[in-house]
C-alpha cells in the first residue's frame, strides 16, 4: 500500500474534449507523479471517458490502489482499435482496460484465432460493457476465460428482463429492431426467442435495412410504426452499437407510434425517450470491473482463471416524460424501487 | 377397597391430627385468599394500564404505516401520475392489509373523501360516515412536504372503527387522503387476550403455590406437630422410653430437639435416682424393702429407657410423592397444546401416508408406549422400590424432551416421544406405588385421589404455561424447559423421598399374572364388556382425538394465538379438578355410579353440538369444558362400579386384574383417537369431525345404558 497521494484524474468532460481533439492515444493525462512502483493501466476506450470508467477509477481509489492510467480512445471508429492495440503493446502496461463489445472483439480477437499476432495476448486485460463475450468468441466460457483476459457482463439476464416488462404491462408480442450486421444483436434475438418460447410470447423481428453493406437509419420510424401495426405490445431495444447512435430517433419514433420501449442499456432511458429499462449501472459495472483489476494487480490472480460475471443488483429506470406521453404509468409496487428520470 | 370401609378409620385418625389439620387449613386458606386478592388487584390495575397504553399505540401504528404509504403515493403524484390513473393499487395495498390484522381497510380518497381506491371490508361504513360527516379530515394550514403525512394524521372514532386520515400532498397542496381503518374490536381482543393471559398466570401460580406450600407445610409443620402429639401421648401414659427423629433445622425442629432433651433429662434423673437408691439400699438394708416398693409403684405408671429408647419417626408423607409428580406432569403437559402443530412443522411427505395421520402419530405412539411400558414399570417398582424407579424413569424422560427439542424430522420426534413414554410410565407408576405403599390398605382410594389431583393440577398448569412459552420462546425452548423440570423433579425425589420400608414396600397392588383366558372370561360378562367398549374407550377417543389432536389443529386454522389454544385445551383439566372430588362423593353417597357413566357419555357428545350454534373457537371451548365436567364425574364410578357389575369375576380374577383391563381399554382408545380424528378431518372437515367425535361418545353411551339394563337381571339371579 503506497502512501502516495491518490491519482487525481480530470473529470469526464475535459477528457471527452481532449479525446475529440487529440484522437488517438492521449498521453497519460492522469499521471500526477511518476513513480516506478505504481501499476500502469492502459484505458482502451471507444466513446471516450464515461460512467463505467468513473466507476472503475473510483473503485481503485477507494481500495487505496494507486495506479497510473494512460488513455487511448477510438472515438467511435472501429478502424482505430488496431492502432490502440499497437500503442498498448508499445507501452507495456500492467493491465489493459477495454470498453465495449466491438473494442474487445477487435483488440482481443477470437480466443481460438489461428494467428494471434494482431491482438493483445501477453498483457492482462479486463473488459466491460461487453455483450455475449462467449457468443462473440472473445472467451470460450464465462467460468473459465482461459486466456489472458477477463471482465464483467452488463446486460441483465433475458428472463429477468422479460418478467420485468410483464410486470409493468403484460404482453403477448414483443417487437425488436436490430442491426443484422452486429453479431451481439443476432445473439440477443436468439436468446429472446428461446426465453419467449418458454413464456408463451411471440417475437416480431424487424432488422434494419442494409444498403451498400451499411445499415440505414432513415427508415427507423417506419420500422417502429410497422411493429405497432403488427400488434407489438412493446419495443425491445437490444444493446446494439448502430441503434445506440440513433437512439433519439428510435425512441422518439416509438413515442409517436405509442409503442412503449424497453431496454437494458442506460442511455436510452436517461438521455433519450425509452419508457423504462432494467439496467446495470455503467458506474456499478465499472466498479465491479475495478474489483477484477484489483484481483489481478494486487492479489496476483490470473485473468484466465477469473470468471466473467454479472452484478446481481440491477436498477429499474423509468422515463416519466415517456410515461406521461404514453399515459402508461408504472405500477405502484414497481415505483417503490424504480428510479424516475 | 371401597370408600365406605375407610371412613371410620379415617375419622379416628382425624381426631388425632385435628389440631395440625385445622391449623394448616386455616393457614393455607388465609395465604391463598391474600394472594388472590393481591394478585387480582395488581392484575386489574396493570390491565387497565394496558388498555390505556395500547389504544394510542394502535393508532400510532396506523399513522406510521400509513405515512409510508402516503409518501409513496405522494411521490407518484409528484412524478406526474394523475391521481385517478395510479396503476396496481390493489397489489400495492393488499400486502399491507394482510400483514396487519388490526387494519380493517385502506382507502385512498380525493380531497372530498370520495374513495378512489379501497381495499378492506368496512368500506361502505366509511362511505356512510363520510356522507354523515362523521369522519373529520381537514387540510392542514401549513403546506406539507410529501413525507409529512404521518405528522398530520387525524384520528376519528366512528361505529366501532378508528379512522386515521393522512393527507397526501404533492406540488404544495393536499391532493388526496389515505384513510386507515383500525377495528376497535381488535383492540378489545388484545386486551381480553391479555386479561386471559394474566388470569392463567394467576391460576397457575396459585395452584403451584398450593402444591409447594402443601409440601412445605407438611414437612415443617404438620409432621413435627404430629410427632410432638405422638410423643406427648406416649409420655402422658408414662412411657419415657421414646425419642423423636429430627429432620429439619427450623423452629419446629428445635422444638422437637427440646422435647428430646426434656425426655433425656427425665431419664437421666431417673437413672441418678435409681443409682442413689441402690447406694442407700447397700448402706441401709432396712430401707431396702421400702425403696423397692416405691420403685415398683413408680414403674407401674411409667417406663424409662434402658438404652437410647425407641425412635418415633414421621410416617411417610404423601406430599413427598405428590410434589415431584406434579412437577413432572407439569413438564409433560407443556407440549399438549401444540404437539400436532410441532409434528406438522417437522412433517415431510413420507411413504405416501396422509399428512393428517402422520402428525397424529406422536400422540398415538406416546400412548402406546405408556400402554407397553406400564406393566414393566409396575414390576420394576415391586423389585426396586418406587424411589429408584422414579429416578430411573427420569433418565428416558429427560432424554426424550431434550431430543424432541432438537428433532429435525417427524420420525425422530415419534421415536423420542416413545422414549419419553417409557419415562412417563415409570414415573407415574412409581408415584402411584409410593402413595399406595404409604397408605394403609383402606386408604388406597384416598391415595389414588392424591395421585389424580396432582396429575390434573399439573395438566392444567402445564398445558396453559406451555402454550404461553411456545408462543414466546418457541417449541424447542419449551421442550428444554420440560427437560430441566424433569431434573428438578428427580432432584426432589433424590433428596426427600425414602423407599417405603417393611410391609409398605409391597408396592402397588400386587398383580399376579392372571390365568390364561381371563381377559376373555371378563369380556364374556356383557356388562363389563360394555363398560370397556362403550364407556372407557369412547371417553379416551374423544380425549386424544378431539382435545389433544383436533383442537390444536383446528384452533390454529382459526388463527387463534397459541396461548388461547393452550387455555382452551387446559380447561378440561381445570374442570376435572373440581368435578373429580364431587364424582366420588356422588357415587358413594347416592349410589349414582351407573347413571353417572351413562350421562357423562351422553352429555360429552351433546357438548360438541355447540359447534352448530356458537362461533367455532367458543364452541371448541364449550365442548372441551363439557368433556371435563362429564368425564370428571365419570372417573370414580368407572372404578367403583367394577366389583358391582362383575362380582363373580372380581372374586375369581381379583378386582386389580379387572382394573388392569379397564386401563388397557382406555389406552386402546387413547391410541385410536388421533387416527379416527385424522380420518374424519380428511373426509368431512373439522366441524363435522367434531360432531362425529361427539357421536362416538353419545351413541355408545346409549348402547351402554341398554346393556346395563338388560343384562342386570340374569346377573342378579346368579348372585342370589
Amino acid at each position: 500500500m503506497s502512501p502516495a497521494p491518490l491519482v487525481m484524474l480530470p473529470r469526464r468532460r475535459f477528457l471527452a474534449g481532449a479525446a475529440a481533439l487529440g484522437g488517438l492515444a492521449l498521453g497519460a493525462p492522469a499521471i500526477v507523479r511518476a513513480q516506478g512502483s505504481r501499476p500502469r493501466i492502459y484505458m482502451m476506450l471507444f466513446r471516450g471517458w464515461e460512467d463505467a470508467c468513473d466507476g472503475f477509477r473510483d473503485y481503485l481509489i477507494s481500495r487505496g490502489l494507486d495506479v497510473e492510467m494512460t488513455i487511448g480512445n477510438a472515438d467511435r471508429e472501429a478502424g482505430a482499435v488496431p492502432g490502440l492495440v499497437a500503442a498498448a503493446k508499445a507501452l507495456r502496461p500492467d493491465l489493459v482496460y477495454i470498453w465495449g463489445t466491438n473494442t474487445a472483439a477487435l483488440a482481443l480477437g477470437p480466443w481460438d484465432a489461428p494467428d494471434p499476432t494482431p491482438y493483445l495476448t501477453d498483457i492482462p486485460a479486463v473488459f466491460n460493457i461487453v455483450t455475449e463475450p462467449v457468443g462473440n468468441r472473445i472467451i470460450p466460457s464465462l467460468e473459465h476465460p482461459g486466456r489472458n483476459a477477463t471482465g464483467t457482463l452488463y446486460v441483465v439476464p433475458i428472463d429477468i428482463q422479460l418478467r420485468t416488462i410483464a410486470s409493468y404491462k403484460p404482453f403477448k408480442r414483443l417487437g425488436i429492431i436490430y442491426n443484422p450486421l452486429e453479431r451481439n444483436s443476432i445473439l440477443t434475438v436468439d436468446a429472446l426467442k428461446t426465453e419467449l418460447a418458454k413464456l408463451g410470447g411471440e417475437l416480431i423481428e424487424s432488422p434494419v435495412p442494409i444498403a451498400d453493406g451499411e445499415p440505414v437509419a432513415a427508415g427507423l420510424s417506419e420500422l417502429v410504426k410497422r411493429l405497432k401495426d403488427d400488434g407489438a405490445d412493446w419495443l425491445y431495444i437490444p444493446p446494439d452499437t448502430f441503434l445506440q447512435q440513433h437512439r433519439n430517433l428510435l425512441t422518439n419514433s416509438a413515442l409517436q407510434a405509442g409503442l412503449p420501449a424497453f431496454t437494458s442499456t442506460e442511455p436510452y432511458i436517461r438521455d433519450s425517450n425509452a419508457l423504462f429499462g432494467l439496467v446495470c449501472r455503467y458506474y456499478n459495472i465499472g466498479q465491479f470491473t475495478g474489483r477484477k483489476a484489483e484481483q489481478i494487480l494486487r492479489e496476483g490472480a490470473k485473468p484466465s482463471e477469473l470468471p466473467v460475471e454479472t452484478l446481481n443488483r440491477f436498477s429499474l429506470l423509468v422515463n416519466m416524460r415517456a410515461a406521461n406521453k404514453l399515459k402508461l404509468y408504472p405500477p405502484m409496487n414497481m415505483l417503490r424501487y424504480a428510479e424516475a428520470v | 377397597m371401597s370408600g365406605r370401609n375407610a371412613k371410620p378409620d379415617l375419622r379416628r385418625r382425624n381426631v388425632g391430627a385435628g389440631f395440625s389439620r385445622s391449623l394448616v387449613t386455616r393457614l393455607v386458606t388465609l395465604s391463598v385468599v391474600l394472594m388472590i386478592a393481591a394478585t387480582a388487584f395488581i392484575s386489574e390495575r396493570s390491565l387497565n394500564a394496558v388498555a390505556r397504553e395500547v389504544q394510542p399505540e394502535f393508532n400510532r401504528e396506523a399513522s406510521v404505516v400509513g405515512g409510508a404509504i402516503a409518501g409513496q403515493i405522494a411521490r407518484a403524484l409528484e412524478l406526474g401520475i394523475p391521481l385517478d390513473q395510479l396503476v396496481g393499487m390493489d397489489e400495492f395495498l393488499d400486502p399491507v392489509l394482510a400483514a396487519r390484522s388490526s387494519f380493517d381497510y385502506l382507502i385512498l380518497s380525493d380531497p372530498a373523501g370520495r374513495p378512489l381506491y379501497a381495499r378492506g371490508t368496512q368500506i361502505d361504513r366509511f362511505r356512510r360516515a363520510v356522507a354523515d360527516r362523521a369522519i373529520l379530515f381537514s387540510a392542514p394550514e401549513a403546506a406539507l412536504s410529501a413525507d409529512d403525512g404521518e405528522r398530520a394524521a387525524q384520528v376519528t372514532q366512528f361505529a366501532g372503527l378508528f379512522n386515521t386520515a393522512i393527507p397526501i400532498s404533492a406540488d404544495g397542496r393536499v391532493q388526496a387522503w389515505l384513510h386507515i381503518g383500525v377495528d376497535a374490536s381488535s383492540l378489545a381482543r388484545l386486551v381480553s387476550d391479555t386479561r386471559w393471559d394474566v388470569a392463567i398466570v394467576l391460576m397457575v401460580s396459585l395452584l403451584t403455590t398450593i402444591e409447594l406450600m402443601a409440601f412445605l407445610v407438611d414437612r415443617s409443620l404438620s409432621t413435627p406437630l404430629r410427632l410432638i402429639e405422638q410423643l406427648s401421648a406416649k409420655v402422658a401414659t408414662g412411657d419415657w422410653a421414646v425419642r423423636v427423629e429430627v429432620a429439619t433445622h427450623d423452629e419446629t425442629g428445635r422444638l422437637l430437639r427440646g422435647f428430646n432433651a426434656i425426655i433425656r433429662r427425665v431419664n437421666d434423673h431417673w437413672d441418678r435416682l435409681s443409682w442413689k437408691a441402690a447406694e442407700v439400699e447397700r448402706a441401709n438394708p432396712r430401707a431396702a424393702g421400702r425403696l423397692r416398693r416405691i420403685r415398683e409403684a413408680i414403674g407401674r405408671h411409667a417406663t424409662f429407657r434402658s438404652g437410647r429408647g425407641t425412635l418415633e419417626r414421621p410416617a411417610h408423607s404423601a406430599a413427598i410423592a405428590r410434589t415431584p409428580l406434579f412437577i413432572y406432569i407439569f413438564a409433560e403437559q407443556l407440549s399438549t397444546s401444540f404437539m400436532p402443530l410441532y409434528a406438522r412443522q417437522l412433517y415431510k411427505p413420507l411413504w405416501g401416508v396422509d399428512q393428517n395421520l402422520l402428525i397424529g402419530l406422536p400422540i398415538t405412539v406416546f400412548m402406546a408406549g405408556i400402554a407397553f411400558a406400564t406393566p414393566f414399570g409396575a414390576s420394576l417398582v415391586r423389585r426396586h422400590g418406587p424411589r429408584r424407579v422414579f429416578l430411573m424413569g427420569a433418565l428416558p424422560a429427560f432424554l426424550g424432551y431434550l431430543m424432541v427439542a432438537f428433532a429435525d424430522s417427524l420420525p425422530a420426534l415419534i421415536f423420542w416421544r416413545a422414549i419419553t413414554a417409557v419415562g412417563y410410565s415409570m414415573i407415574t407408576i412409581s408415584s402411584q406405588g409410593y402413595l399406595a405403599a404409604i397408605a394403609r390398605q383402606q386408604q388406597r382410594t384416598q391415595s389414588m385421589a392424591v395421585f389424580v389431583s396432582a396429575v390434573m393440577t399439573g395438566t392444567a398448569c402445564g398445558t396453559a404455561v406451555g402454550a404461553v412459552m411456545a408462543d414466546r420462546l418457541g417449541y424447542a425452548a419449551t421442550f428444554l424447559v420440560a427437560a430441566s423440570l424433569v431434573l428438578i423433579a428427580a432432584g426432589f425425589v433424590w433428596v426427600y423421598m425414602e423407599e417405603p420400608k417393611g410391609d409398605a414396600a409391597a408396592g402397588p397392588v400386587r398383580a399376579e399374572a392372571p390365568p390364561r383366558g381371563s381377559l376373555i372370561q371378563a369380556m364374556l360378562n356383557p356388562r363389563f364388556a360394555a363398560l370397556i367398549l362403550f364407556a372407557a374407550i369412547p371417553a379416551k377417543i374423544v380425549l386424544t382425538g378431539f382435545i389433544f389432536y383436533l383442537a390444536p389443529l383446528y384452533l390454529t386454522s382459526l388463527a387463534l394465538p397459541q396461548p388461547a389454544i393452550g387455555r382452551t385445551i387446559m380447561s378440561y383439566a381445570l374442570v376435572m379438578i373440581m368435578t373429580i372430588g364431587l364424582s366420588a362423593r356422588l357415587s358413594d353417597k347416592l349410589g349414582w355410579a351407573s347413571q353417572q357413566i351413562v350421562w357423562a357419555g351422553l352429555v360429552t357428545g351433546l357438548g360438541t353440538v355447540a359447534i352448530l350454534f356458537l362461533d367455532p373457537a367458543s364452541a371448541v371451548l364449550v365442548a372441551i369444558m363439557v368433556y371435563g365436567l362429564c368425564q370428571g364425574l365419570a372417573a370414580a364410578p368407572m372404578l367403583a362400579i367394577v366389583p358391582e357389575i362383575c362380582p363373580e369375576e372380581s372374586r375369581r380374577l381379583g378386582a386389580a386384574t379387572l382394573f388392569g383391563y379397564l386401563r388397557l381399554g382406555e389406552r386402546i382408545g387413547s391410541m385410536a383417537g388421533p387416527f379416527i380424528a385424522a380420518g374424519l378431518i380428511a373426509t368431512v372437515g373439522y366441524a363435522d369431525a367434531i360432531l362425529s367425535l361427539g357421536a362416538i361418545s353419545t351413541v355408545p353411551a346409549i348402547i351402554y345404558a341398554i346393556i346395563q339394563r338388560t343384562a342386570r337381571r340374569p346377573v342378579a339371579e346368579a348372585a342370589s
